[in-house]
């Protein structure tokens, strides 16, 4: 695990950041980092896996989406076969930013407003089963599972998708039902939840199967127990903790 | 071994077989249950003392027998102490009593234990009866949470083995009838509704054929031990489903064939 914080002074750097943090920690290659648009475009694929993450900065946000190839004569958005279009976007000026990373993943959890911080998450699920596929991408909200089943190929299932094309992840996660038992009320402890991966079928209609875990993230009830940055010691794990409009979020450092 | 099988002549082999593999057989041997009181009857009683994982625990829990016609039942209660000189029913703290509603008839039977709890498994004709007796997984510590036991059947009064009582359920399953535990604050309280509920309604089974598990969790409390929710889709009851190197029986809610109807038994 690696883990790194500090002050982002704007996309342009905080991509930067992230670049210096993936292909340092968390096993990936860069395919590509140069000025684009006015701006900086990095590509990265994670040599276990495979996996290829594109992203890009802008004036106030990064936006990122996967693929399922890279060629570096076409344009950032041109990539194929895309899937999982997330941004975050940054307090201006100086905003506080965190790096949770390991092999295959990395999460960024970037300074919104003087209260408020937005999540760039990618990496390989954790499986439970085998399947070709198994990136990921997310944001606070969005986000995509890539899972060739069902005798599709380079298909990537999204977190707003609807039968065959959905996938539950992160706040839409099946553990997020936990969150009405906690904190416990005998002894006040908030349990951090693995978050759970499922992916539509084509049939029946309607049905999903579970497929996997994120890895080293948690969901959690914040409910005034927790505020952002707060470290919850589990054993010798440190888990640093974060708000969003749909739940708590544990990332180990 | 902590698992075994095979089939009982009726309720009451099946009682002295449970004895006989929690107390003489079970490996291993520091975790096995100390008869507390056995009689044969009729009814034929068992007050067993679990010893937990380390040798010093005290997990009272008991059974009776009872008989009719046609059917014979396992009465079952949990014990915060036990007293030599009491009762069956009037042991000092005592669980209200749950059932498991068998036969008079030869019973095909599970039998999963370790030194903190016994499951057990039978089948009944085409129906499926469930037993917990024995202490969960406690999202607390020991002192903050010392005697979390729970036990239950699948009803809360006795009727006959083939009866489809709508609230009639395995504990993971239950609706509110089927067990009780012992609270932190020093009460029996029924068990409440475990987590994930009607997770399976709409979940196959995994891309590559395997079965997902999940734990069933005490809602705000803790989770059982070795028992899992698992999709019912293209599933079946006395299916063995292997995850992480380990056999897990399928189980169904008593008569229940639904999607969500299933759960398994880890046996080990």
């Amino acid at each position: 695990m690696a883990f790194q914080s500090g002050i982002t002074t704007s996309p342009n750097d905080l991509l930067d950041k992230i670049r210096l943090f993936t292909t340092t920690y968390c096993g990936y290659t860069q395919l590509m980092y140069q000025a684009d648009s006015g701006y900086y475009r990095l590509h990265l694929q994670h040599a276990g896996s495979g996996q290829y993450v594109n992203l890009h900065s802008w004036s106030s946000y990064l936006a990122a989406y996967g693929s399922t190839a890279f060629s570096s004569g076409l344009a950032y958005g041109s990539q194929t076969v895309s899937g999982g279009s997330i941004s975050a976007n940054l307090l201006s000026g100086s905003a506080e930013y965190f790096l949770f990373g390991g092999d295959g993943y990395c999460y960024c959890v970037v300074q919104y407003t003087s209260t408020t911080y937005n999540m760039l998450l990618f990496g390989t699920m954790t499986k439970t089963c085998s399947f070709t596929g198994g990136a990921f991408l997310s944001d606070s909200y969005s986000g995509a599972v890539r899972a060739d089943i069902d005798s599709a190929t380079n298909a990537w299932k999204t977190a707003n998708g609807s039968g065959s094309t959905a996938s539950r992840m992160f706040y839409s996660s099946l553990t997020r039902n936990l969150d009405s038992y906690s904190p416990i009320t005998f002894n006040g402890v908030t349990p951090l939840y693995p978050i759970t991966v499922e992916v539509g079928r084509t049939a029946p209609t309607y049905y999903y199967s579970m497929v996997g875990y994120i890895p080293e993230a948690r969901l959690l009830r914040m409910n005034g127990q927790y505020a952002n940055k707060d470290i919850v010691t589990l054993g010798s794990d440190e888990w640093m903790v974060f708000s969003t409009s749909y739940g708590g979020y544990a990332f180990k450092k | 071994m902590a698992w075994t099988s095979g089939t009982a002549s009726d309720y009451f082999d099946l009682l002295t077989r449970l004895k006989a593999f929690v107390a003489e057989q079970m490996l291993p041997a520091n975790e096995r249950w100390q008869v507390m009181r056995w009689v044969p009857g009729p009814p034929a009683e068992l007050v067993l003392k679990g010893v937990g994982l380390a040798g010093s625990d005290e997990i009272y829990v008991a059974i009776q027998t009872e008989t009719s016609s046609d059917y014979g039942n396992w009465k079952l209660r949990g014990y915060v102490t036990y007293d030599p000189a009491k009762t069956f029913d009037a042991q000092y703290n005592s669980s209200q009593t749950y059932y498991a509603l068998l036969t008079n008839s030869a019973m095909p039977y599970w039998f999963v234990a370790n030194g903190r709890r016994i499951v057990v498994v039978i089948k009944t004709g085409t129906y499926y009866e469930c037993v917990h007796l024995g202490l969960f997984l406690p999202y607390a510590t020991p002192a903050q949470y010392p005697y979390p036991l729970v036990v239950g059947g699948s009803y809360n009064s006795s009727t006959r083995w083939s009866s489809a009582i709508t609230y009639r359920n395995h504990l993971p399953r239950t609706a509110g009838y089927s067990g009780a535990y012992w609270s932190p604050t020093g009460t029996w309280n029924s068990s409440p509704y475990f987590w994930p509920g009607t997770w399976g309604s709409n979940q196959r089974e995994a891309p590559d054929g395997s079965y997902p598990l999940l734990p069933f969790v005490m809602q705000g409390l803790g989770e059982l031990d070795g028992m899992y929710s698992v999709p019912g889709y293209g599933n079946a009851v006395e299916n063995i489903i292997t995850a992480n190197g380990v056999d897990h029986l399928v189980v169904q809610d008593v008569y229940r064939t639904g999607y969500y109807d299933y759960w398994a038994l880890r046996l080990s």
